[in-house]
């Protein structure tokens, strides 16, 4: 991959270790920093220290909910950076009011990374 | 009544009723009677066993098994209260005797000795259920049978129908040998079995062991549909790259064992909360191995967990789902070695 996407700094947050693994292995492959958070507590540090270009979370997580997450992202830090997030089936109306809240697109489980690459690229070109 | 008889009574009922599920009622009009069903139930439960303790039937005043036990025979009578009910049967006595009880009940009861007869009751009456002598003059139980089942009206056509008998060789016949009748009641049968027989046979309740057999044969159908297990797309995924494909089985493989043991120990706890959770955890993964027999089982017990039904059937589900996956385990390692060769 070029170097315009080299420098973009993604920051993925899910609890299921096999498609945190799947991702962050295919994100960093098209050249992005992937900072991975297992849980809710792990990304609320990691946004304290600096926020990422973008964001990817899991809306069902141990401590802090993506839909928490996107409320904090834009109420809290003011922030618009891009929050794409993933949810399993059957969970509709968490993609709804994380929509209401701000985020940019969401993906349904099972994840296909290539789906996720061009969505990301997406909403890099958006920004 | 006596208490001592009462509580026999009421004990008698509660261990019949046990048998059944009346958690597969799901249509709206059955709402209504689940809610008076459930009444029913704790009244009963009440009765027997006392308010949460469990005390020797002698340390309890007569008084409360008394107006507990009455209560909870009269709420249960108001749930067939009302039932249209056609009795084949040409024993004189017989009819006496079910027709003092269903009087009893509040039901409204066509008697008759005649199989054309009865049917010309079912074509100008509203009748809810059948109760059938299955030895009749001139046409038999069974003969009577296929012609409501062959009726061309549907409400007639779908009538519960339960066979009156004293041949216990009726336990082990199947739909065809009992001619579609739903059940059976073997002579000579208390008036409480006469009434739970009524009442699950009129909300459609089905047996537990029924229930849970149903399950089984519907799993073990969508586990024929699809049987083989593909790790290409998880190939495409990783790119082509074996090392992270082999990252991700390990990890697979370790969910489920982590999956495994967490179920086996909330089952035994009752926690259905924990039991939700661990499901809800392990569904990602199964989706993206795509091991859908499994995917199904887990969507499945995922229901369960929600609604807290009983753990029997959550029970059935794990145990399905532990026999499964060891060979589809070993499918995917398979898999794996085919890719390796393969690239």
């Amino acid at each position: 991959m070029e170097t315009n996407t080299q420098r973009t700094k993604l920051l993925l947050a899910e609890d299921d270790a096999m498609l945190a693994s799947l991702l962050k292995f295919r994100l960093e492959k098209e050249g992005y920093e992937v900072v991975l958070c297992i849980d809710g507590k792990e990304m609320k540090e990691e946004l304290q220290r600096a926020l990422p270009d973008v964001i990817i979370s899991d809306i069902m997580m141990p401590y802090f909910s993506g839909i928490e997450l996107v409320d904090y992202v834009r109420n809290d830090l003011g922030s618009k950076v891009p929050i794409i997030i993933i949810s399993s089936a059957g969970n509709e109306q968490n993609v709804l009011s994380a929509f209401d809240l701000g985020a940019n697109d969401f993906l349904s489980k099972p994840v296909s990374p290539s789906e996720l690459v061009v969505r990301l690229q997406r909403e890099m070109s958006k920004a | 009544m006596r208490p001592k008889e009462l509580l026999t009574r009421l004990s008698r009922v509660e261990s019949l009723l046990s048998e059944y599920s009346f958690e597969e009622l799901s249509t709206a009009e059955a709402t209504t009677l689940k809610k008076s069903f459930e009444l029913f139930k704790q009244q009963l439960e009440d009765a027997v066993f006392g308010e949460g303790i469990l005390p020797t039937t002698s340390s309890r005043s007569s008084e409360a098994v008394d107006s507990g036990g009455e209560n909870a025979l009269n709420a249960a009578a108001e749930l067939i209260e009302g039932t249209r009910i056609l009795v084949f049967e040409d024993n004189y006595l017989n009819q006496r005797l079910l027709a003092k009880h269903l009087d009893k009940w509040g039901c409204v009861t066509f008697m008759t000795a005649s199989g054309a007869e009865g049917m010309k009751v079912l074509e100008t009456e509203t009748i809810d259920l059948v109760l059938m002598d299955l030895r009749m003059p001139q046409m038999t139980g069974f003969e009577i049978s296929d012609i409501i089942r062959g009726h061309e009206n549907k409400a007639i056509r779908q009538l519960p129908i339960i066979a009156l008998t004293a041949d216990f060789r009726i336990q082990d016949m199947d739909n065809s040998e009992l001619h579609g009748m739903n059940d059976y009641l073997l002579k000579p049968y208390s008036a409480d079995a006469l009434f739970i027989k009524i009442l699950t046979n009129k909300m459609g309740l089905k047996k537990l062991e029924e229930v849970n057999e149903a399950i089984v044969v519907e799993e073990s159908q969508a586990f024929s549909k699809d049987s083989t297990v593909s790790l290409d797309h998880l190939y495409e995924d990783c790119m082509g790259e074996l090392d992270q494909v082999a990252e991700l089985l390990h990890l697979f493989k370790q969910n489920v064992l982590e999956f495994v043991g967490t179920l086996k120990f909330q089952l035994k706890k009752e926690d259905f909360y924990g039991i939700g959770f661990a499901v809800h955890k392990i569904k990602s993964g199964l989706a993206m191995m795509r091991t859908d027999r499994l995917y199904q089982l887990v969507l499945q017990m995922e229901k369960c967990s929600k609604e807290q039904r009983d753990l029997t059937q959550l029970n059935t589900l794990f145990e399905l789902f532990i026999t499964e996956y060891p060979g589809i385990e070993h499918q995917l390692d398979l898999e794996f070695e085919k890719l390796t060769k393969a690239h």
